[in-house]
């Protein structure tokens, strides 16, 4: 357990060469003590929590790079360290279940996404169990990429800096200027999506996996989702189901979360399907941060389209 | 010691009667010279008791003079008839009249006890464990009383009586309770005081066969009957 | 002075027994109307201050006083339970920290807490040794429960079923202790602690199970239906959290609608704390905000108004006890006529005898007066620690 949380520290002292608001900058002033640790779920909220925090604080992503966070489950070790945060940013929607099973501060908790609780889309294919008395239930839950719509980004980010602003009254104007000029970049972004999603939607396109949900939502591209790694090869079966859905569909574009195996984009171009990577950034990418990530992937895809 | 010196008793025309009772002591004279060890003999209830209690100055008389020790033990207060009695007269009682939850030594003691006027010496002590020494109970002084016979628990209060050395003893039958051997012993202690200490004795009693041994005898039917008959 | 003291004392010791049934009854009958007194004192201040120190309490509607024994003293039957999304509606407001309380299950007598860890902090309960809870299904457990069940770090705690025909939800939870508090001589020296989550685990809301996709699961389907899996009773639920199936945890239902006993409301300020009880006084729904201290104080009130009845009756019986010490002094007196007429004629005085007589009474009286005085000093000293017991049992 405590070799991957080293793990971990290596990796953000790993990162911290990169860009200018990068999350683990702030590791080495903590040795001071007085920064206070604030802890995100994810590295979106955590980049967005630094990006609008500036220096003054240091937040952590007790997630490894090579772990999905929404799935990580930590270590009792880790649990008592995320106990000890000033702040812990959820992203909300049910994303990383973990927090269900492990006690935290319940002051301390910030669900970024409680602004937009309404407009959360539940998920599509449900499991039904029956056991004992109690009755049918559904392990149902919510899709949790919330912030690949921007406009609930920068809701998210809203709610970052209000749990902020709580937390350092005297910083306010800092930390709003912070905050206009992140959320005047998720602005320039969205608008550059939406001209991507008007673009795709007239071609047809399928999902490397359901997790695009709410960008669907926003840009208004509407298309089936298969269970693809970007790092496999799907498998006969896969490619017989995607040859049904082509026939069914007129689909010119795989969005994908990372690059696909070269082999499986040039089967998928031989099918007249063009691959695209939009990644989720639902962890840290070494090298660069998440705007940065975000927008080499849109100039890739709209020098594509 | 002018105590020693005065007369113990002389009584003049000296009258007592109780209020609940059809008795009446008349006393036309009595005098008991200095030293003399004297025993009153007399039937039951003829007042010989309320004698020696006017003597001790516990009953008051009601007429004539009473000198006791050259003090009118009828003109004192309460309290001077109480010191009085505590310094100058030693009690005897024929049902010894011990404190049964006090021990030998402890009743020996208590004219001490009860008195504000003397207060307990090393001294005291001392004269406390030479008398039980004279009257053979040295070895018993922390009993309680309840385990001594009754030779002892007299001799108890004959100690308890000579404690302050008083000038006078006063016994009201001291030997009644007595087996012969115990009487004689007891009559000893009490004579033997009288003449080393140069006291007076005056004894109540039936025992008739004790009576040469004081130095006079007075027939109380006589003494009382005297004043009637006059 | 000192001889007739001498005398009295033998005399008492003489009649040793006679002289400590004296005691006896006349300490008991100062003591006890004295020991009430104390004793009705320090619980009272016992219970306010704990009351004092949770001055606002939020519970479904229903009897205060329930409630407030409920959250505060961790016992009485369990209120009617409030959702979980009272306690968003008290942080929107951010005028307090919402402290949700969760107690309604037990664990061999003791009160299983479910709770945040804000509890801790707000209560000044420090961990003793281990650490407080972090993950889903362990226990923190109170000093007085850790002595009293000879537990430490690493040891489990059982919930106990709710009722002996309990067959529905509320099956038995065994819970690693993984830390054990330092005693703060209140009602949380007998409890256990959880996550509020853990509680809703023993209630049944949230289970963990085999995987019933998976294929070592088969035996227990009972019947497939597209998405909908039916299992049998075979299906391996677990009673215990470990770390190899903590996975397999879930909750069902709407996390907001989730039952809470109550939640303490820890305002900012003084100011916070009156707006927040004048929005709940506003409000028509099933929820009320109470104020503990006013509730303990009108059943101190009720206690005090006992107290008065006890303390009148005892008054009674001690006057009773008096005339009868009086009786035995005088009919001692008469048996020790001769031996006053003695004393008198050696020359005992008036004042002397009845001192005599009157220092056995006043010695009596003194050393029971100071026994009586003694008991009511250790029942000062230790009452609290009976009373606790006593409170907590």
């Amino acid at each position: 357990m405590m070799a991957r949380f080293y793990l971990f520290l290596v990796v953000i002292l790993c990162c911290a060469g990169c860009g200018d608001e990068e999350v683990s900058e702030s590791n080495q002033r903590s040795v001071d003590g007085a920064v206070p640790v604030v802890v995100a779920v994810n590295y979106p909220v955590a980049f967005m929590a630094q990006r609008i925090a500036g220096d003054w604080l240091k937040v952590e992503m007790p997630v490894p790079a090579d772990v999905d966070p929404a799935y990580w489950e930590p270590s009792v070790e880790q649990v008592v360290a995320v106990q000890q945060a000033t702040l812990i940013l959820l992203n909300g929607a049910g994303y990383a279940s973990w927090i269900e099973k492990v006690s935290l501060p319940q002051e301390k908790l910030i669900n970024t996404a409680a602004g937009f609780g309404e407009e959360l889309l539940p998920l599509e294919s449900v499991v039904t169990h029956t056991h004992g008395l109690a009755g049918e239930h559904a392990h149902a839950g919510y899709a949790f990429t919330t912030w690949l719509d921007l406009e609930q980004a920068r809701a998210q980010a809203t709610a970052v800096l209000e749990a902020l602003i709580h937390l350092s009254p005297e910083r306010r104007a800092e930390l709003g200027e912070n905050y206009n000029a992140l959320a005047a970049e998720f602005q320039q972004l969205d608008q550059r999506w939406q001209l991507v999603g008007a673009s795709l939607a007239k071609d047809g396109v399928v999902f490397s996996h359901p997790v695009y949900q709410y960008w669907q939502r926003r840009y208004q591209v509407s298309g089936p989702s298969v269970h693809w790694e970007p790092d496999l090869d799907p498998g006969d079966r896969e490619w017989r189901d995607l040859d049904i859905l082509l026939a069914e569909n007129p689909i010119r574009w795989m969005i994908w979360e990372a690059e696909p195996m070269p082999g499986v984009r040039a089967a998928l171009a031989k099918r007249g399907v063009e691959s695209l990577v939009l990644p989720t950034v639902s962890n840290r990418h070494a090298g660069c941060d998440m705007m940065a990530v975000l927008l080499d992937a849109t100039s890739l895809i709209e020098r594509s389209l | 010691m002018s105590d020693l010196a005065a007369p113990l008793v002389v009584a003049d025309k000296l009258g007592f009667a109780y209020d609940t009772d059809s008795f009446e002591l008349n006393l036309p004279g009595l005098s008991i010279a200095s030293r003399e060890t004297v025993a009153i003999v007399g039937p039951s209830g003829c007042g010989k008791t309320t004698l020696l209690h006017l003597i001790a100055g516990i009953l008051k008389p009601q007429s004539g003079r009473l000198r006791v020790l050259g003090s009118d033990v009828g003109a004192m207060s309460d309290d001077q008839a109480r010191d009085f009695r505590l310094q100058k007269i030693g009690m005897v009682f024929q049902s010894f009249e011990l404190l049964d939850y006090l021990s030998v030594l402890d009743n020996i003691l208590l004219p001490v006890r009860i008195g504000s006027a003397i207060t307990l010496s090393s001294s005291i002590r001392q004269r406390a464990s030479e008398l039980a020494k004279q009257m053979g109970i040295a070895d018993k002084l922390s009993r309680p009383i309840t385990r001594l016979s009754q030779g002892e628990r007299q001799r108890v209060a004959v100690a308890r009586a000579l404690l302050l050395r008083p000038p006078l003893l006063l016994a009201d039958e001291p030997t009644g309770n007595l087996d012969p051997n115990n009487k004689g012993r007891v009559l000893s202690l009490l004579l033997d005081y009288a003449g080393q200490e140069g006291a007076g004795l005056i004894t109540v009693t039936h025992d008739s066969t004790l009576l040469d041994r004081f130095s006079r005898v007075l027939d109380f039917t006589t003494l009382n009957q005297a004043e009637t008959t006059a | 002075m000192r001889g007739i003291f001498y005398l009295a004392w033998r005399y008492l010791a003489w009649h040793r027994w006679k002289s400590l049934i004296l005691v006896a009854a006349i300490t008991l009958v100062v003591f006890l109307p004295a020991a009430i007194q104390v004793l009705v004192d320090q619980t009272a201040a016992q219970l306010g201050v704990r009351a004092a120190s949770t001055p606002l309490l939020i519970g479904a509607k229903g009897s205060p006083l329930e409630l407030t024994l409920n959250s505060l003293y961790l016992q009485s039957t369990p209120p009617a339970s409030l959702p979980f999304s009272e306690v968003d509606m008290v942080r929107q407001q951010d005028l307090a920290t919402p402290i949700p309380l969760y107690v309604r299950f037990k664990s061999q007598g003791a009160a299983i807490v479910g709770t945040s860890l804000a509890y801790f902090d707000y209560r000044g309960l420090a961990i003793a040794s281990g650490r407080s809870m972090a993950v889903l299904g362990e226990a923190v457990i109170g000093s007085s429960v850790a002595r009293d069940r000879s537990l430490s770090v690493g040891d489990h705690v059982l919930s106990s079923p709710e009722s002996a025909f309990d067959i529905a939800g509320v099956y038995p939870l065994k819970m690693p202790v993984v830390g054990i508090l330092a005693p703060s001589f209140s009602a949380d020296d007998n409890a256990i602690f959880v996550d509020v989550k853990t509680a809703w685990v023993i209630e049944g809301l949230g289970h963990g199970h085999q995987d019933l996709a998976a294929p070592e699961a088969a035996r227990a389907i009972l019947k497939k239906d597209g998405d909908t899996i039916v299992a049998n009773a075979s299906m391996v639920e677990y009673n215990e959290i470990t770390e190899a199936n903590r996975d397999s945890f879930h909750f069902h239902g709407d996390y907001s609608q989730r039952p809470l006993t109550a939640i303490i409301p820890v305002a900012k300020d003084e100011k916070s704390a009156v707006i927040l009880a004048g929005r709940y006084q506003a409000r028509d729904d099933d929820v009320q905000l109470i104020s503990p201290p006013r509730v303990m104080d009108e059943l101190m009130a009720t206690i005090f108004t006992v107290r008065q009845f006890v303390v009148a009756a005892l008054s009674v019986v001690g006057m009773a006890t008096a005339l009868v010490v009086i009786l035995v002094f005088l009919l001692s007196l008469r048996l020790r006529q001769s031996e006053m007429n003695t004393l008198r004629s050696i020359g005992g005085g008036r004042w002397h005898l009845a001192t005599l007589a009157a220092a056995e009474i006043l010695m009596v009286v003194v050393v029971s007066g100071a026994l009586a005085m003694l008991l009511t000093w250790l029942t000062e000293r230790w009452g609290t620690t009976v009373i606790q017991a006593l409170i907590v049992s």
